[in-house]
């Protein structure tokens, strides 16, 4: 269930807001929504991959943490294993919201049913004169940037369309205890496609700035590797 | 095929024309549109029909100056053929797949037009948005909100073989004069269908020529011309033709386009029917007789009756994909059907 409302000084000035990492906190993920802008940082730790939406009218890139439904690998001991936290999770209890009066204006919003928010408990988002504090501060930051992101990632995810670059996914992992697990319904870059684009539309990619997170979705891959690593440590297959 | 104009189509009944008065009348017509029609002169003001009308040759440089620096991919049929894009007698394709940039392709339409020894060169089915800046924007049909693919089709005098396409289809006859030769749904069995998984263009085709009928090999073939329809189209004229329909597709004029814009009623998260029937013929079809008869039975059942009685003894929250389908269960029955197939 979720609950969002306006965050503001006044309402929330006593807000304290658990900022560790764990399932019990909504961490226990298997993907989550990434941005284009943050490919870089992602690839360096997450497979990204694509996911059609539900209505079939759109993909939308998601870093990968585990092979099921509510395994994230990444999170154990309050803690998130690696450098870099996906936004659309770092940002977590909060929201981008749009304003009544002018939809271009943002807000930020807070889901007061997450469990992040605490009685007492975590960091503060308002110090007693009501100023934002230094978290609060990097969590604006960091929604800002994920607005900007996901604005300018209908006209990436166009481009893979125009060009036929998604390519469905299925991929068969064999742990070592010889249990089989079988990831389907994900699309990836097809490499082969984008080997073969010619100079003209790999020039109009680079323009729009597509290239750069096009590779790095295809370098991201690598990491499956080590996600199974994670997933055999985990099973004490390690 | 302008001389010795083939004599079947004279014979036929002809699609019904109606006048329809603005977007609103024309949004109220499709909606409930079980059979074809003609709506003449819907696109008659498209800056690519005056194009058009003045020429071929400016037809192709109006759309090339639209066009998108980037591949086409381009049909090509043999020099002096007559323009059936089909099989060969070895049932292979009678024409190649290339790939090159429009105004490569339209020079040498120019330099061929009205020549004997002219290729047959057929764009098909190109995305108007992908594929061009502006050329959808400028030349379209107000289709009151509706998700339509917009496509273009582009050529040399070709003839399409009968085939039928899942989405309703408005096809607008812009440049040249076209045929479009239609049957209802349930003429398949006189359609004399070819392969489903080696096609010209991923559809079964029809094997009948039609400007020169078999009727010994195709005898039910004259069962389905009493059910055809013709319609011929001048440049700017509309025909809705409903999902699932038999159209043999002919372009008549040196140098042909066709636009045609694709939707359907359903919810496109729905799966596609083809690819249920193709998993029948490769799970059920050679099934033992009682075997068949008993799936048969259980089709009827959940798909076809889709009764109350096959649920209702479950509790309504736990019916998942057997009660009424949403988006995230079809995600779920597509994930589970992905995993299943790739067992």
């Amino acid at each position: 269930m979720t609950d969002h409302a306006v965050l503001s000084a006044d309402t929330h000035r006593s807000l304290r807001v658990r900022a560790e990492r764990g399932a019990d906190y909504g961490d226990g993920v298997m993907a989550a929504l990434v941005v284009p802008d943050e490919f870089r940082q992602v690839q360096a730790h997450y497979p990204i991959l694509f996911r059609a939406t539900p209505e079939r009218d759109a993909f939308t890139p998601l870093a990968l943490f585990g092979f099921e439904d509510g395994e994230n690998l990444f999170v154990a001991d309050g803690r998130w294993d690696a450098r870099y936290v996906p936004l659309s999770i770092d940002i977590q209890p909060f929201l981008i919201g749009r304003g009544a009066a002018d939809p271009e204006a943002r807000q930020v919003h807070i889901d007061q049913a997450s469990p992040r928010i605490a009685d007492g408990e975590g960091v503060r988002v308002f110090d007693d004169h009501g100023q934002p504090t230094p978290y609060f501060e990097a969590v604006v930051q960091k929604l800002g940037a994920l607005d900007a992101g996901y604005q300018a990632m209908a006209s990436f995810l166009d481009a893979l369309r125009r060009h036929d670059l998604l390519e469905p996914l299925s991929i068969d992992i064999t742990l070592k205890d010889g249990s089989t697990h079988r990831l389907v319904g994900f699309h990836a870059i097809n490499e082969e496609k984008l080997r073969a684009l010619e100079g003209a539309a790999v020039a109009a990619l680079h323009a729009d700035g597509h290239l750069m997170p096009l590779f790095m979705a295809l370098a991201s891959l690598a990491n499956l590797g080590d996600l199974i690593d994670r997933k055999q440590k985990r099973m004490g297959l390690g | 095929m302008a001389d010795g104009e083939p004599a079947i189509f004279d014979a036929l009944a002809r699609v019904p024309e109606e006048v329809v008065a603005g977007p609103e009348a024309l949004d109220a017509r499709l909606r409930d549109a079980g059979r074809p029609f003609i709506i003449r002169s819907l696109a008659a003001d498209w800056p690519l029909v005056e194009a058009g009308k003045r020429s071929g040759k400016a037809a192709r440089d109006y759309i090339a100056s639209k066009g998108r620096d980037r591949p086409f991919t381009v049909s090509v049929g043999r020099p002096g053929g007559d323009g059936r894009l089909f099989y060969d007698d070895a049932m292979d394709m009678n024409f190649r797949m290339a790939k090159a940039k429009l105004p490569e392709i339209f020079t040498q339409m120019d330099r061929e037009e009205g020549r004997a020894d002219a290729h047959t060169i057929y764009l098909a089915s190109i995305d108007m948005r992908d594929y061009f800046v502006g050329l959808h924007e400028d030349n379209q049909v107000d289709m009151a909100g509706r998700d339509c693919l917009a496509s273009i089709w582009m050529g040399t005098p070709t003839r399409i073989a009968a085939h039928n396409d899942f989405p309703n289809n408005l096809a607008i006859c812009a440049v040249g004069r076209r045929r479009f030769t239609l049957f209802p749904r349930d003429q398949f069995r006189n359609l004399y269908l070819g392969p489903i998984d080696h096609t010209p263009a991923g559809r079964a085709i029809s094997m009948v020529d039609f400007h020169a009928p078999d009727f010994e090999r195709f005898p039910r073939f004259r069962e389905a011309l009493d059910h055809a329809q013709v319609a011929e189209l001048e440049p700017g004229d509309a025909l809705y033709i409903p999902s699932m329909w038999w159209h043999h597709v002919e372009g008549l004029s040196p140098f042909n386009v066709l636009v045609n814009y694709w939707w359907r009623e359903t919810p496109r998260w729905l799966g596609q029917p083809q690819n249920a029937l193709n998993h029948a013929m490769l799970a059920i079809r050679d099934l033992p007789e009682d075997e068949k008869r008993h799936w048969r039975d259980m089709f009827d059942y959940y798909v076809f009756q889709n009764s109350d009685d096959a649920v209702a003894h479950i509790p309504e929250e736990a019916r998942t994909v057997l009660g009424p389908m949403t988006p995230e269960l079809a995600s779920k029955m597509r994930t589970f059907l992905l995993r299943a197939l790739s067992q």
